[in-house]
């Protein structure tokens, strides 16, 4: 364990800079501000651990990121741990605001948490990288640990499933051309009776 | 739904947006949080090591800093797929087996293990948390400059490692051994069974010399040497000592100097003598997170201080991540499920039942009796790490927990969670001669994970069809296996037991060779 203190003063550097996105990451994922306050300390508890293999530039963010992969795919699994430090961390988040300012609609989040869940995991990963977490497809290759190569081409893949499976979970919201609707709900069959 | 469509859809739907996410008031500032993860830390430290004072465990928690050797992204989310098959109760219902028929499985004599039902005590709490496994992993261009340095390193000591001497080939690129038996044969073949060796495949074989531990004179062996005139104990004359063997300061010093060429950084290990009468030795095992590994180097000297052996890994741990550690009842099944996965005592020599097998042949099976169950209650336990090898060849250290008995400790355990180790492979693997195979063998349930055996083409030599190779010499044997394209693999000459892999083949037999005859066979 690093214990002098530039690594105290590296460590508190990584946590100014990437709290909030390792935070956003895990609460994206679970959505359950707990949960990710969980998920938040085993990653910046690995990152101290591990101090020294956290790289030195700008790649420290997907480092963490990577970890913070692994601990949500155990929260996952219903592997919690609910250390000392979580309690801790979940007790600092407790006031956190953080429904999404402006909130968005909570049928069109259900509707793309189903599609998410008709991709394969490192399909929902990926497209979740490059979407929300805003990261680029080859920063998101770091993350997953496979070629950008292939992430360019999982991506594509993975667009088309999730484009198709929004559309077959829920066809009366866009119009047949595939567009999508931006007002409210519109049922299908008024939709055909227009076209007709 | 063109491209920008779906975009701009996912980005509304984003749960926590790029300006919500700006604006998150995370109260917890860094300070806090490091004084919060050092405290979490060195509390676990204190727990684990049972230190008496927090103090010394905050000492300790920066000692673990040194050994914590290039730690990895990815921290613990893969699902170990550990070879067991070799080691899991199969293998105990073998010797159990053997106990009842006393002939017809492969060294039943060292094998067996007495069927024991443990329980834990309630008055105890298991270890909780997580720990983490290592990968033992070296690069090719590594490990030969590893193998080069070794070599080096013995001739520094007056040793000759040319290729007669020199144990190390693909098969087992993380191991490398140099034995000259020659000057005092005896006494070094002796160590060697007597754990001296070091660097074994398996836990049971792991080498180590406990300084702690009470060393007794080895048992003299008790052969009928009208059935067995070939056994070593039959042959051999009484040995005596050699001359001039270091004392226990100048092995220690010469030891140092090995491991030094090495290229060891010693603070990293926990550096073991012993000398006696016969030999020295010296071990030098690597201690990771403040858990001895019993892997490491060692080294004996016999007459004249000549290097007898030597030996070690060639690669380094590297974290796989953080597991967490199994509960209660997960520990209880695999004790009373997988008997036989690691019970061994702590210095690394096998268990050994105090209900004796006979080797020898014996009555019709039905006059004998079954052995006896022991039960055993655990009191306690402590974490530690033990030595796997995966489905893939690579090597880990993984962590175990030692439980105690009243009587000491008891047995070791893998301690990692259910959900992170594949478990499928042990229940299914049939075992030659005990589950004969069958056409209708039921599939493995998911996932299915193993590579060999498995269940479906698991169709191994018949014990009898390679039984045809007792008598023959190796040169003959060799000839009849090729010609039945069975893998032959030397296990044990002339008493000497090498190190060998734990996996399982089905068409490879594993032949013990006694003045360069066939003396045993088994088929795996």
């Amino acid at each position: 364990m690093p214990a002098d203190d530039n690594d105290s003063e590296r460590f508190k550097a990584l946590y100014v800079a990437h709290s909030r996105e390792v935070f956003a990451y895990a609460l994206r994922r679970l959505r359950n501000p707990d949960t990710a306050a969980d998920v938040m300390a085993e990653v910046f508890t690995v990152a101290w651990r591990k101090l020294n293999a956290v790289p030195n530039d700008d790649s420290a963010k997907l480092w963490l990121f990577g970890v913070a992969r692994n601990v949500v795919r155990n929260q996952e699994r219903g592997i919690r741990r609910r250390t000392n430090l979580a309690v801790k961390l979940v007790a600092h988040f407790s006031g956190i605001d953080y429904e999404p300012d402006p909130a968005p609609e909570p049928a069109l989040m259900e509707l793309v948490r189903v599609a998410l869940e008709e991709l394969k995991e490192d399909e929902r990963e990926l497209i979740q990288l490059v979407m929300w977490d805003s990261l680029t497809p080859s920063q998101a290759a770091q993350v997953v640990g496979i070629p950008p190569g292939t992430v360019r081409t999982k991506l594509h893949k993975a667009r088309v499933k999730l484009r198709t499976a929004l559309m077959a979970q829920a066809p009366e919201r866009f119009f047949e051309n595939g567009h999508v609707y931006s007002g409210e709900t519109v049922s299908l069959s008024d939709t055909y009776k227009e076209e007709q | 739904m063109n491209d920008n469509e779906l975009d701009a859809l996912m980005a509304s739907a984003n749960p926590v947006s790029e300006s919500k996410m700006a604006a998150l008031d995370i109260k917890s500032g860094a300070e806090d949080l490091l004084e919060a993860i050092m405290s979490e830390t060195t509390t676990r430290s204190y727990k684990r090591l049972g230190f008496a004072g927090v103090a010394v465990a905050a000492v300790a928690a920066i000692a673990i800093g040194v050994t914590v050797i290039d730690g990895e992204r990815g921290a613990g989310a893969e699902v170990l797929q550990l070879v067991l098959a070799s080691t899991n109760r199969s293998e105990a219902k073998l010797g159990e087996e053997a106990a009842m028929s006393g002939v017809g499985a492969p060294a039943a004599d060292r094998m067996y293990w007495q069927p024991t039902e443990y329980s834990i005590a309630e008055s105890f709490e298991m270890p909780t948390g997580s720990s983490t496994v290592w990968e033992f992993t070296a690069s090719k261009s590594e490990r030969d400059d590893f193998r080069a340095r070794a070599s080096e390193a013995i001739q520094n000591l007056g040793g000759t490692p040319n290729a007669e001497h020199i144990w190390s080939d693909d098969y087992e690129p993380y191991y490398w051994s140099y034995s000259d038996y020659a000057q005092v044969a005896v006494s070094s073949e002796t160590r060697a069974e007597d754990g001296a060796s070091g660097g074994g495949t398996s836990g049971s074989s792991g080498g180590a010399v406990d300084p702690a531990a009470p060393v007794s004179e080895p048992e003299p062996a008790v052969v009928d040497c009208s059935l067995y005139p070939k056994d070593p104990g039959c042959y051999l004359e009484e040995p005596k000592p050699p001359v001039n063997v270091p004392g226990k300061d100048e092995a220690d010093d010469l030891g140092r100097q090995f491991f030094e060429d090495l290229g060891l950084d010693l603070s990293d290990y926990q550096v073991d003598v012993y000398a006696d009468d016969w030999g020295a030795f010296v071990s030098a095992y690597l201690v990771v997170n403040g858990h001895n590994t019993w892997m490491g180097w060692n080294i004996g000297f016999g007459e004249n201080a000549e290097v007898t052996y030597a030996g070690g890994v060639l690669s380094s741990p590297r974290s796989l991540g953080e597991y967490p550690l199994a509960d209660r009842e997960t520990v209880l099944n695999r004790l009373n499920e997988y008997q036989s996965v690691m019970p061994m005592l702590k210095d690394g020599l096998e268990y050994t039942s105090d209900v004796a097998v006979d080797s020898s042949p014996v009555g019709p099976i039905d006059t004998l009796t079954p052995p006896e169950v022991r039960k055993v209650e655990l009191i306690r336990a402590e974490l530690g790490l033990t030595q796997f090898y995966d489905v893939n060849g690579r090597l880990l250290l993984v962590p175990a927990f030692d439980l105690y008995s009243k009587d000491g400790l008891e047995v070791t355990i893998l301690a990692v969670a259910k959900e992170f180790v594949d478990e499928s492979t042990p229940d299914e693997a049939p075992l030659p001669g005990v589950d004969t195979p069958t056409d209708t063998a039921v599939p493995p349930t998911e996932p299915v994970t193993s590579v060999d055996p498995v269940p479906g083409d698991f169709e191994p030599i018949p014990q009898d069809e390679a039984d045809t190779l007792l008598g023959l010499s190796e040169e003959e044997a060799s000839k009849v296996a090729a010609g039945n394209d069975w893998v032959v693999r030397i296990v044990a000459r002339d008493g000497e037991f090498f190190q060998v892999t734990s996996d399982y083949v089905t068409n490879r037999v594993n032949l013990e060779i006694v003045d360069g005859v066939v003396k045993a066979v088994s088929v795996g």
